[in-house]
């Protein structure tokens, strides 16, 4: 009798460990927080940044959405999807980098996921909290090459990393072979430039030994609209060089707000800052 | 003086180490002899002719059924101030002698990790010592993992013989990681509190279940039982994601283990 009741609580234990680990399944096996094991899509800006281009091709009014430091904000970067998701009006979307808070290939992979329910294509940058622990190499895999850059319409995106104080200055960052690379592959149909960063000039991360340089360098990108950021956490717009050029920063996913920026035919660009 | 016989004092020195080299042949082997009969038995045979059975064979014999020979009892022997101190200072380091060996997939700390361990406090407590690994993957290298672990056990359920059931065991862990992309402290280079965690070490919680099987004596080889376990537990990373998201699915922050650990 009591072997039987034994028997009958080994089996019953026994049955329901096994439907723990069924039920758990792969998802719940994590090997380490930076591992970099990622499962699900990757190479996302060069596919995203090929059906930007190919969905703006010929246009001369480009229109899309910056947002940037989604860190640890997965209900409010949610809420900024639905948003978006809500307008009709958006042809893609920049995240201006900080995807992640610590590195972890999680953060990268739960950010990617929400940001895949966006209708319209998106892009992310590279930002110092996606550099820390294996993150750098989380975010080359899932993203792609922190330098880069596309073409919507007749505007010319360029996407920098801008981390220099991440790399203790040790790459070329702001990488100007990059940009003069870039720069002299340009096709003749661009009119307009829009450049893209996590850190702008003046700030922690950013390199401000090659600050006037870049500015220069970047300047000689035909017709140089502005600049776009994120960071600081906070909605800003700067004039950092007295020539006109003005940098944008976009506010947290915490302060739950994004840019909306209409590049015109004429040339000129309106924009507007909508609170979700 | 009846021993006057003996003196050689009157010999030079060839002449008595002749004397004593005579003595000795003569002498030795008598002893032997005496020594010989003294470690045989004399049995006698069914035609009751005595037969010569040596000492040791006796013994063995003796050994087998259990009993003790009355004339070989060696006298108690003195335990000193140094044999108790030896024996205490043994037994205290043998305490730090590891009582299992752990195997385990995943869990947040290491694709597989291998450790010992001790379990104490009528096993109610165990403390584990891991090492694992985490392949390369996208990254630049494949690491290694260093793992504390500290796991508390409120019931022993034994169901049977063969079995023991623990319903439910909670810990938790410390691990850190090899390579120069974690540190423990943020580097001088970062303003105070910049980022203000740590890359390198990670702080795990887990509950669990195991059931121990205990193996027959007859079949055991290494080990004396045999336990199977599985946990699911966090770090402090996903729990402070988790905690400040809704959006997140549980299972996202959540990790599974599996183990084997083998008891001494």
């Amino acid at each position: 009798m009591l072997i039987f009741a034994a028997m009958k609580t080994l089996q019953h234990f026994l049955v329901f460990a096994v439907t723990v680990c069924w039920c758990a399944g792969c998802s719940m096996i994590d090997y380490h927080p930076y591992d970099t094991r990622v499962s699900g899509a990757h190479d996302i800006n060069r596919r995203n940044a090929e059906r930007i281009t190919a969905s703006c091709e010929g246009r001369d009014e480009v229109h899309f959405v910056l947002i940037s430091d989604t860190q640890r904000w997965y209900d409010e970067t949610e809420d900024a999807v639905r948003s978006i998701n809500a307008r009709s009006d958006v042809d893609f979307v920049i995240h201006c980098g900080d995807i992640s808070d610590f590195g972890m290939t999680k953060e990268f992979e739960l950010q990617r996921d929400i940001l895949n329910r966006l209708h319209v294509p998106y892009v992310v940058l590279l930002g110092n909290h996606d550099c820390l622990g294996t993150g750098a190499d989380t975010f080359r895999y899932i993203f792609g090459e922190p330098n880069f850059a596309f073409n919507a319409g007749d505007t010319h995106f360029l996407c920098l990393n801008s981390n220099a104080f991440e790399y203790d200055y040790s790459v070329a960052i702001p990488d100007f072979g990059f940009i003069t690379a870039d720069r002299e592959a340009l096709p003749a149909t661009v009119r307009r430039t829009v450049v893209a960063m996590h850190a702008q000039p003046t700030s922690d991360q950013f390199n401000n030994n090659v600050a006037e340089l870049f500015q220069y360098e970047i300047r000689r990108y035909p017709g140089l609209a502005f600049c776009m950021c994120g960071h600081e956490h906070k909605l800003q717009v700067n004039e950092w060089f007295g020539d006109g050029i003005l940098y944008y920063e976009c506010g947290a996913a915490k302060k739950r707000q994004y840019i909306v920026f209409h590049l015109l035919s004429n040339g000129s660009y309106d924009y507007e800052v909508v609170n979700y | 003086m009846t021993t006057k016989w003996l003196t050689t004092k009157g010999l030079p020195r060839a002449a008595r180490r002749l004397l004593l080299g005579a003595l000795c042949l003569v002498w030795l082997p008598q002893c032997m002899e005496a020594q010989t009969a003294a470690d045989t038995l004399v049995v006698y045979d069914l035609q009751g002719r005595p037969v010569l059975v040596a000492d040791s064979t006796v013994r063995r014999a003796a050994r087998q059924l259990a009993c003790t020979d009355s004339t070989a009892r060696q006298p108690k022997p003195q335990r000193t101030f140094y044999d108790r101190h030896r024996e205490r200072y043994i037994s205290r380091w043998q305490r730090l002698l590891p009582s299992q060996y752990t195997l385990q997939f995943a869990g947040s700390i290491g694709l597989l990790n291998a450790g010992l361990g001790w379990h104490y406090a009528k096993g109610h407590c165990e403390t584990e010592l891991l090492v694992g690994f985490v392949p390369r993957y996208h990254s630049e290298c494949a690491k290694a993992t260093f793992t504390l672990k500290q796991r508390y056990v409120p019931w022993l359920k034994r169901i049977s013989r063969r079995w023991t059931l623990h319903p439910l065991t909670t810990g938790l862990a410390f691990n850190t990681i090899s390579g120069d992309d974690f540190w423990k402290n943020e580097p001088a280079k970062y303003p105070k509190n910049y980022y203000g965690f740590s890359t390198k070490v990670r702080i795990h919680v887990f509950l669990g279940q195991e059931a121990e099987y205990h193996i027959p004596r007859s079949k055991r080889l290494l080990h004396s039982s045999v336990t199977g376990y599985y946990e699911i537990g966090t770090c402090d990373m996903y729990l402070i994601s988790k905690v400040t998201n809704k959006s997140i699915p549980l299972r996202e922050v959540l990790s599974l283990a599996f183990g084997l650990r083998f008891h001494m």
